[in-house]
């Protein structure tokens, strides 16, 4: 039965009670775990103006649209993890689980802290659990000013509860969780950029750029370097994702007037970058953000095309080492893609 | 090729009380046995209880087929192919409860490779049928009441378009 596809396993819930019971089951859940899909490669979301669309891409690129059964409005992705994806909604007062396999979603609402600080900066991050499975979602509110204590509060779906979590979890007290750089999955872990401010003697300031992570299953949060030579090149902004368990840095850069976009594939544990080699450098003549990649492993991008605030959606050709252009435009900013994988998670809520 | 006459040969028998001569390199693909001859237990026949001997003959076509060692990569490429149409033409079987054999005979044998390959044969046999056929397939007897049924079904209407 472990062989049969999500929406198979739905249908023949309605064989027997017996079958009902054993596709509902955690036990069934966690040992169908998550897999890659043979016909569908990728998720989408975009807007175009006040629209929101929301695709499924197969291998050869080709989207349809999902149909999504909740409303897309006042939704900020936040990222995706075994195929689920994780939105934050409203003025972050919740956030919203949904997987695209089996068509279903849940409202989380964030609880009112009194203790929390009154102008608060929120960062969100999420991830699934790699081997009960379990969504875990964090809202870390942080002091729009000053250096006052990071506020961690913790929710999982099997809890369903969301718990504060205690000091000694925390990371240091003198870094900026940088929003604009993403959130990202990657070996057990939630990934986020910050930067750590230092002062010179004449008083300027410089920042320095590094990575922290929560680890999903023991809930503890790292600090952790970026390699030197990473560093060193960083472009900014820059933004981290995920190809499959790796973590992934990129960016544009400029080079004798020449724009490139470039990504680095880091191999990383909980606390610790353990190795890391440039993944690509791909001419680009406007600004680029990598979003994903192909079954193939190719970048697929969101560019800026010369007209204010519409981006097109491309994907990098190999046999003409050129970035594609597929015919879709949307609102710079707005794109966003979840790798598609299969799993029964959010089957019972 | 594979027909090195140095391999020791191993005796298994059939429920049905034939028996069987293969090669131990060929039979190591069952981990129930490797355990067997690990312990020492294969120095008679080896009776396999819960196998007739119809299943074994495919069992053993199929581990033979599995055992063929390629000589370089240029024939390795060709052999991943030929094994790939062999696996295809190898669960296309005249009668389905053959299949179930096989899922149980690699189950009970222990052989990876043709548990996941009898498995993904069933799933997708069934995959596309509808719970009626499904139910009538495996002779199960509905025990949701209408009400119960109807409840299940609007879970998840989009599912059984």
């Amino acid at each position: 039965m472990k062989k049969l596809s999500a929406k198979s396993l739905l249908k023949f819930r309605m064989v027997s009670k017996s079958w009902k019971y054993t596709i509902d089951s955690d036990i069934f859940g966690r040992e169908y775990g998550s897999r890659q899909s043979q016909t569908c490669c990728f998720t989408l979301k975009f807007n175009v103006g006040n629209e929101h669309f929301m695709c499924s891409a197969d291998g050869h690129m080709s989207l349809s649209l999902l149909n999504t059964n909740f409303p897309q409005t006042n939704l900020t992705p936040i990222t995706t993890s075994e195929g689920v994806w994780c939105f934050s909604f409203g003025c972050n007062v919740g956030a919203i689980l949904w997987n695209p396999c089996l068509r279903k979603f849940y409202g989380i609402e964030v609880p009112f802290m009194p203790n929390r600080p009154a102008l608060e900066k929120i960062v969100w991050g999420f991830g699934v659990h790699p081997d009960t499975l379990d969504p875990t979602i964090l809202n870390i509110s942080s002091w729009l000013y000053g250096d006052g204590p990071l506020h961690v509060l913790m929710y999982t779906l099997n809890s369903d509860t969301w718990t504060v979590l205690g000091n000694d979890r925390l990371p240091r007290l003198d870094i900026t969780i940088k929003r604009s750089c993403g959130v990202a999955v990657a070996s057990s872990c939630i990934f986020w950029g910050c930067s750590k401010s230092f002062f010179n003697d004449d008083g300027s300031s410089y920042e320095l750029y590094m990575l922290l992570s929560f680890d999903l299953i023991n809930h503890q949060f790292h600090v952790l370097d970026i390699p030197t030579q990473v560093r060193n090149s960083l472009p900014i902004p820059f933004y981290i994702s995920n190809l499959g368990n790796s973590l992934v840095i990129s960016g544009n850069l400029i080079h004798d007037e020449n724009r490139y976009i470039c990504a680095w594939l880091l191999e990383v544990g909980a606390a610790v970058v353990t190795s890391w080699r440039v993944l690509f450098v791909i001419p680009s003549q406007n600004i680029a953000k990598l979003l994903g990649f192909t079954m193939e492993d190719d970048p697929i991008v969101e560019v800026f095309s010369g007209q204010e605030m519409i981006h097109t959606l491309q994907v990098y050709d190999r046999p003409s080492q050129q970035f594609h252009n597929v015919g879709i435009e949307g609102d710079g900013g707005s794109f966003f893609i979840g790798p598609y994988k299969e799993s029964l998670i959010l089957l019972n809520v | 090729m594979s027909s090195s006459s140095s391999s020791k040969m191993i005796e298994l028998r059939s429920s049905d009380g034939e028996t069987f001569h293969v090669e131990e390199t060929v039979v190591l693909q069952s981990e129930t046995i490797k355990q067997m001859i690990d312990d020492d237990c294969a120095n008679a026949a080896i009776p396999l209880p819960n196998v007739t001997s119809m299943t074994l003959a495919k069992v053993i076509e199929y581990i033979k087929k599995h055992a063929e060692k390629p000589k370089d990569d240029d024939d390795k490429k060709v052999a991943e192919e030929d094994l790939k149409k062999f696996d295809a033409e190898f669960v296309k079987v005249d009668q389905e409860s053959m299949l179930f054999d096989l899922v149980r005979a690699a189950n009970y044998l222990n052989i990876k490779s043709l548990l996941d390959l009898t498995c993904q044969a069933v799933a997708d046999s069934i995959k596309d049928l509808s719970v009626e056929e499904v139910r009538k397939k495996f002779n199960i007897q509905n025990d949701f009441t209408p009400e119960e049924e109807a409840k299940v079904r609007k879970e998840n209407a989009w599912a059984f378009d």
